[in-house]
């Protein structure tokens, strides 16, 4: 039936042809709201306006000149350092835990440790906040910096678990064998083989951390992170500094993807 | 002897390995979120249960939540499972520009992208700007400051984490399966329901119990894109903690949404368990 193996055919080259127009407009629908955001960012006018009238370089300037935002970038920046270091050094003896040995009990800890990702942030926000205020690390930088250590862990456990799961615990096991003590084997042999799962974990850890609004919102006494002072920014006086802001933040976003893309060899389903 | 001897050394090193994170889990996540629930029990807290349940704005406010998270849900779901097939059948290279097109929103702050949704609705945004110059409207809408801009943006910031785990379930379906369907008569209906969906069920429900979790305890989208029109539960916490200072009360709060997030995630989890076994063996047999 030459006839019914055409029409096959053709319906089969329309519905991939449909399913490609439908996952390219889906792609438009993911990354569009970020471009507009890039002319909005170099408007010369202190109104929003799509696309600006003027075009300037006022928004960066006011973002660079004003104190207020760059003590708050400043602040992220030491609560996002501090998270990422606590967060992969505690993650990455976990994930060396739950591959080795535990086998019985390996699933059910990974499960518990990933749980602050289903508890709503608003929910660990009070909680902390009832705590902290006791042990008064309310309004304290450290205080978020533990809180946003806890929202990262599970990133960094799942990254670096999938990572030792795919290195070969053989060369470990050689090492040792071959008269190296387990750290110097971890250290020389583990380590430099999941180099890139180590800095896919940190890099999450960080935005998590750079990111976080709500927990930061209740735990910063007067001062606020880089997220708040964006917040506030917004809700109050919505002006172009938060898109000169936004741009930035994309642009490092932007680069820090073309550098692990170059560490994991072009592999990005493994970013994910 | 001397094999279990270092069996279960090795137990006890693993054991090491992992109580630093436990401990900072138990510490600074477990106890504050029990004792949290232990204070809304307390007796001079208890009733405030007996007062959310009893008004009628706070469970409004919950079926709100819960509408808005099916709605954005089933939206996602939609728009991420045909992008998922797409995204598996492309070259090792389209693959890592479509990955780079679909983390990069996923990496960048949400705050960021709340705030490029409000200038995409905004009344002189390009959204307006291109239904005015279309005729659709006469002069701009009101699209930001609704529970429509809520949804859009909550979509479009939750849609990578329903993408991910459909895809990771789609990419490793063996492509000769397809090919054997057709071989053997099916047409495009029968080989999506007999094939495609059975195989990509785990992910679909991964990806589901991801969103509609996160969607129920989002904060950032309604407090801004809503313009106070959109009440969602976190809102309602912050309002109790942040401006009435009632913080019983915004624990008790937690308390109820905790449990819901919680009674969801075991649905969907019995639901996987049912699904995932049941239709993989038909697939099979």
């Amino acid at each position: 039936m030459p006839h019914s193996v055409s029409i096959q055919k053709a319906s089969g080259w329309l519905g991939n042809g449909l399913l490609r127009i439908f996952s390219w407009i889906v792609f438009l629908f993911l990354v569009s709201p970020l471009l507009v955001v890039v002319p909005i960012s170099f408007s010369g006018g202190s109104y929003l306006r799509f696309p600006p009238e003027s075009y300037s370089l006022r928004w960066y300037a006011t973002y660079f000149g004003s104190e207020t935002w760059i003590d708050a970038t400043l602040l992220s920046i030491l609560v996002g350092v501090v998270a990422t270091v606590l967060s992969v050094a505690f993650g990455f003896l976990f994930a060396l835990g739950i591959t080795r040995g535990l086998r019985k009990w390996s699933g059910a800890l990974e499960k518990l440790a990933l749980a602050p990702m289903i508890v709503p942030s608003i929910v660990y926000s009070v909680s902390m906040y009832a705590l902290f205020a006791d042990l008064r690390l309310v309004g304290t930088w450290y205080g978020i910096a533990l809180a946003h250590t806890v929202l990262c862990l599970p990133f960094v456990i799942i990254v670096l678990t999938a990572g030792l799961k795919e290195f070969d615990i053989d060369q470990e096991t050689a090492a040792i064998g071959l008269g190296a003590s387990r750290l110097v084997a971890i250290r020389r042999i583990t380590i430099p083989q999941i180099r890139s799962s180590l800095f896919s974990a940190a890099f999450l850890a960080f935005i998590t951390s750079f990111d976080e609004l709500v927990v930061a919102m209740f735990l910063s006494g007067t001062f606020g992170t880089l997220p708040k002072k964006m917040f506030d920014n917004i809700r109050l006086q919505i002006d172009p500094t938060i898109a000169a802001v936004s741009v930035l933040e994309i642009a490092m976003v932007v680069i820090v993807m073309f550098v692990l893309l170059r560490m994991n060899k072009g592999k990005a389903g493994r970013l994910a | 002897m001397n094999q279990g001897f270092q069996a279960i050394k090795a137990q006890a090193g693993s054991l090491a390995l992992v109580s630093p994170a436990l401990l900072l889990l138990g510490i600074l996540f477990f106890y504050p979120i029990l004792l949290l629930f232990l204070t809304t029990l307390e007796l001079e807290n208890i009733g405030n249960y007996a007062q959310v349940v009893s008004s009628d704005t706070s469970m409004q406010v919950f079926f709100n939540t819960l509408r808005i998270a099916v709605i954005v849900t089933v939206v996602d779901l939609v728009l991420a499972y045909p992008l998922a097939v797409y995204i598996s059948r492309l070259s090792p290279t389209a693959k890592t520009f479509a990955f780079f097109l679909v983390l990069i929103p996923l990496w960048t702050s949400q705050l960021v992208r709340t705030y490029a949704w409000m200038v995409l609705l905004g009344r002189n945004g390009p959204i307006n700007n291109a239904l005015v110059w279309l005729g659709i409207v006469d002069a701009p809408i009101r699209l930001a400051n609704s529970e429509f801009a809520v949804i859009a943006g909550m979509t479009h910031i939750l849609l990578p984490y329903m993408l991910l785990p459909i895809y990771n379930s789609v990419s490793k379906i063996d492509p000769s399966l397809f090919d054997a369907a057709r071989g053997l008569g099916a047409g495009a209906f029968s080989t999506f329901t007999r094939v495609l969906m059975p195989l990509s069920i785990q992910g679909v429900l991964a990806g589901v119990s991801l969103v509609l979790v996160l969607s129920l305890g989002v904060f950032i989208m309604p407090a801004l894109l809503g313009g106070g029109r959109v009440p969602v539960i976190a809102l309602l916490i912050e309002q109790q903690a942040g401006s009435f200072l009632n913080w019983a009360m915004a624990g008790t709060l937690s308390a109820v949404l905790m449990v819901i997030v919680m009674i969801t995630f075991f649905i969907i989890k019995l639901a996987t368990r049912l699904f995932v076994r049941g239709r993989a063996d038909a697939a099979f047999s």
